[in-house]
């Protein structure tokens, strides 16, 4: 864009970019701001950072200002490799607020490794931290580059995993749960991790833990329940009246395999709990078929997973074409629980929840910003700050990467 | 804002002291924001004979500028005055997403597709136009990018089941859209259901004639607008597409009849393109899942505008269908489609566009307008949509 009549605002004269340009990136201090149009500020390097708990992606530009994405943290090795060696070179170079042609050009790029897992999972750090920059440059939100916001505020459910009871008793689950209720939250989600490799456990962990949860957070507080893909349709069927009848659950996620959706439907067919699936559905194309053939009340993409914040608007279009809510999938804070937000804020069908892991828990993450977000009467804060809203110490994240 | 929750593990006290301060700055810098507190002061319509312009003014002067349908121009100007106007008034101009729920879910009462979503259109658009304007971006940009800067377009014209237009005239249209550049036509019939599978029906002689004037080289569209029933709509599709080589065939049936649709669909190979007359996300999606048509035609100043084709356009390319958008009005209506058009990836790769000349007047109300040129029209560059209006020639063209 080289039209002069674009440059109404030139980008270095804004007051967030003339100091991001000193200050937001000591490590580019050296080089001089670029003073050009702000339409045409241009990528000029992704940088990767794995660190103990998550993977970061860093999104330079010639602006001398980042943005900051993460990819969902299962197997950071493989898809940092990912993005550094199948999605850079689509990216360097080009304008950053490209990033939906920047999205299609790292998706048919390598789809033929498979158009989920790892491509979307990486696809979505640099898309994250395309957001975030493209609103630090704006010196808005990035919700309000999202379309606006229909919210300040969103509740969060308090979220743990048992590993099928190996990783806590059915005590411990009842003491963390607790602790979460303690802390403010309103609301609990027990993942029990049972897994299609356990298929129809029996005894079954599910009535243990999640008696001794309600026992622990009495029956006001609202439980919500993940199978983690552990049950055929028939006992799914089973155990969710049970859930529903004895232990006032209402939402009742990924009961059964995600490979099976038409079990997943009869599953939906039969209950009247609110059925949620989607942390494994990377793709607009696959949350279609958790709508058209498994008929999931609730979708719960993950943006760290799904390919980013551009492809899980689609998919909330998706959801509001058909009446479908939104709660997402969200395991860290930092990163991806902002970005978690920015969507959230933007789409109407969100869903009174948001999954939520103990900060606590996190340590090594939260340590990089400047302030966790304070989950106050079970609610966060809808950051309204440039970009996502959190500011990194980029030193400390360089100095975070383990190998 | 809580700071307490900001732990330095394994840090120096020195080390820390110097993050806080660095830290401190970040946010403080953070804290003063951009033009969020933009609201939308005013919503002016201006009703001339074949356009109705809208214009939204903010809370600091900005200004953007956007178009509705014009197929009742007095009908949407009244629902913009009487039933949405008050509805965004003193609302963020950001919020594009609740403005136009707000907008829809207040009057859906009235019928959730045409005039409606026509009207929240024009204000749509004008908002896009004035979001990308603060921010000095064209709209392609805010809406996700450029996946193109130009795009081919077909030159539209239509015959009115032959009341309108000899032959010799629908010839003489077609050449002119060939000495203007155009390597593609479409032939609207505008048979329309009143019609249904008349046994005047005109359409070999007019395409034949229209292919024979083009040659074999151009593109030829052909749009029944509604006027056969399925078992018609299929012979008349191979027809067309062995003796006149058609590119696409539009609306053969019903837009009330999406089974038949479906049937066409099944039945042909020649690609069927419907969706001029579906509005919003849910009619787009009942199309693509019950028509089943090749390719969609929904339209930017029709449909719902740009917040609403964007959903539109995800929908579509979830099902795997193109679109190539419905586009009949030469100013604002198209610089929002080349807009929407660069920033999906599904485009069909076409888009229609008029004859120009026909347009002379409500053109010359333009500063600054869309320009067609090998055959192509240009995405504008911005800022906004691109394109400057003349007020002062738009009011000397205003009707009461």
């Amino acid at each position: 864009m080289s039209d002069s009549t674009c440059s109404r605002r030139d980008f270095v004269a804004t007051t967030a970019g003339a100091l991001a340009a000193t200050t937001l990136v000591p490590s580019l201090g050296a080089q001089p701001p670029v003073t050009r149009p702000m339409g045409a500020v241009k990528v000029t390097a992704v940088k990767t950072y794995k660190l103990r708990q998550a993977l970061y992606v860093e999104v330079q530009s010639d602006a001398g200002v980042s943005g900051w994405g993460e990819c969902a943290p299962n197997n950071k090795d493989v898809v940092q490799v990912f993005v550094q060696t199948g999605l850079v070179q689509h990216v360097v170079g080009r304008s950053v607020w490209d990033s939906e042609p920047i999205w299609h050009d790292c998706f048919y790029a390598n789809s033929d490794l498979g158009p989920s897992g790892p491509l979307l999972n990486a696809i979505a750090g640099i898309d994250i931290a395309l957001w975030d920059l493209k609103g630090k440059l704006a010196g808005v939100p990035t919700w309000q580059l999202l379309g606006g916001r229909y919210r300040e505020r969103q509740r969060v459910y308090g979220s743990f995993a048992v590993d099928g009871g190996r990783r806590m008793t059915a005590d411990q689950a009842a003491r963390k749960a607790a602790s979460f209720v303690e802390r403010g939250y309103t609301a609990v989600k027990l993942r029990m991790q049972i897994r299609e490799r356990n298929l129809n456990p029996h005894p079954d962990p599910t009535i243990p833990y999640v008696k001794a949860v309600r026992a622990a957070i009495g029956p006001t507080v609202e439980l919500l329940v993940d199978i983690n893909n552990g049950y055929t349709a028939a006992r799914a069927i089973e155990r969710g009246r049970w859930l529903q009848d004895e232990m006032g659950v209402r939402y009742y996620e990924e009961p059964t395999s995600m490979q099976q959706l038409h079990e997943l439907a009869q599953v939906s067919e039969a209950l009247d709990l609110f059925i949620v699936a989607g942390e494994n559905e990377h793709s607009r194309w696959q949350h279609r078929d958790l709508i058209d053939i498994a008929k999931v009340d609730v979708l719960n993409p993950d943006v760290s997973k799904a390919g980013g914040i551009t492809e899980v608007k689609r998919i909330a279009a998706l959801g509001q074409a058909t009446s479908k809510r939104i709660m997402l999938h969200n395991t860290r804070p930092g990163i991806l629980t902002h970005a978690s937000l920015a969507v959230i804020a933007s789409i109407s069908n969100a869903a009174e929840y948001l999954e939520y892991s103990d900060p606590d828990d996190y340590q090594s993450l939260t340590a990089l910003s400047a302030e966790t977000l304070p989950v106050v009467n079970g609610e966060l804060v809808i950051p309204s700050r440039p970009g996502l809203g959190i500011e990194l110490d980029p030193a400390a994240v360089a100095r975070a990467v383990v190998a | 804002m809580s700071s307490a929750a900001f732990r330095v593990p394994n840090g120096s006290a020195a080390a820390e002291t110097d993050r806080r301060a660095w830290l401190r700055s970040a946010l403080a810098r953070g804290a003063q924001a951009a033009p969020t507190d933009v609201t939308i002061a005013k919503v002016e319509t201006f009703r001339m004979d074949d356009a109705l312009f809208v214009k939204v003014t903010a809370s600091d002067g900005s200004v953007g500028w956007g178009e509705t349908d014009a197929d009742n121009p007095p009908i949407m100007d009244a629902f913009i005055q009487n039933g949405l106007r008050q509805r965004v008034t003193g609302q963020s101009i950001w919020d594009a997403e609740r403005l136009w729920d707000t907008m829809f879910y207040r009057q859906h009462d009235h019928g959730p597709g045409g005039a409606l979503a026509g009207s929240i259109s024009g204000i749509d658009i004008a908002c896009w136009d004035l979001r990308a304007r603060l921010l000095g971006l064209s709209v392609s940009q805010l809406l996700g990018g450029r996946y193109r800067e130009r795009i081919r377009a077909y030159g539209s014209f239509g015959v009115g089941f032959g009341r309108n237009m000899t032959v010799e005239q629908a010839v003489a249209q077609a050449r002119t859209f060939i000495a203007q550049g155009f390597t593609a036509v479409k032939l609207r019939m505008q048979m329309r259901e009143l019609n249904q599978d008349s046994p005047a029906d005109p359409v070999l002689t007019y395409a034949r004639a229209v292919r024979e004037a083009i040659g074999p080289q151009v593109d030829l569209l052909v749009d029944i607008n509604n006027g056969y029933s399925a078992a018609r709509g299929i012979v008349m599709a191979r027809r067309l597409r062995e003796e006149f080589n058609i590119l696409f065939l539009e609306e053969p049936v019903s837009d009330q009849t999406h089974a038949e649709t479906a049937a066409v669909v099944r039945a042909v190979d020649v690609p069927i393109i419907a969706g001029e007359k579906e509005y919003t996300r849910w009619q787009l999606r009942e199309l693509i899942v019950m028509g089943q048509p090749d390719i969609l035609n929904p339209d930017t100043i029709k449909a719902g505008g740009l917040t609403e084709m964007k959903k539109i356009a995800v929908i579509a390319d979830t099902y795997g269908k193109p679109i190539i958008c419905h586009n009949t009005r030469p100013t604002l209506g198209t610089a929002a489609s080349l807009h929407f058009i660069a920033a999906i990836p599904n485009c069909g790769p076409l888009i229609e566009f008029v004859d120009v000349t026909r347009h002379r007047d409500l053109i010359g109300c333009m500063r600054r307008t869309v320009v067609f040129a090998d055959g192509h029209l240009q995405v504008p560059t911005g800022p906004g949509l691109g394109v400057e209006v003349d007020e002062t020639a738009v009011r000397r063209r205003v009707v009461r």
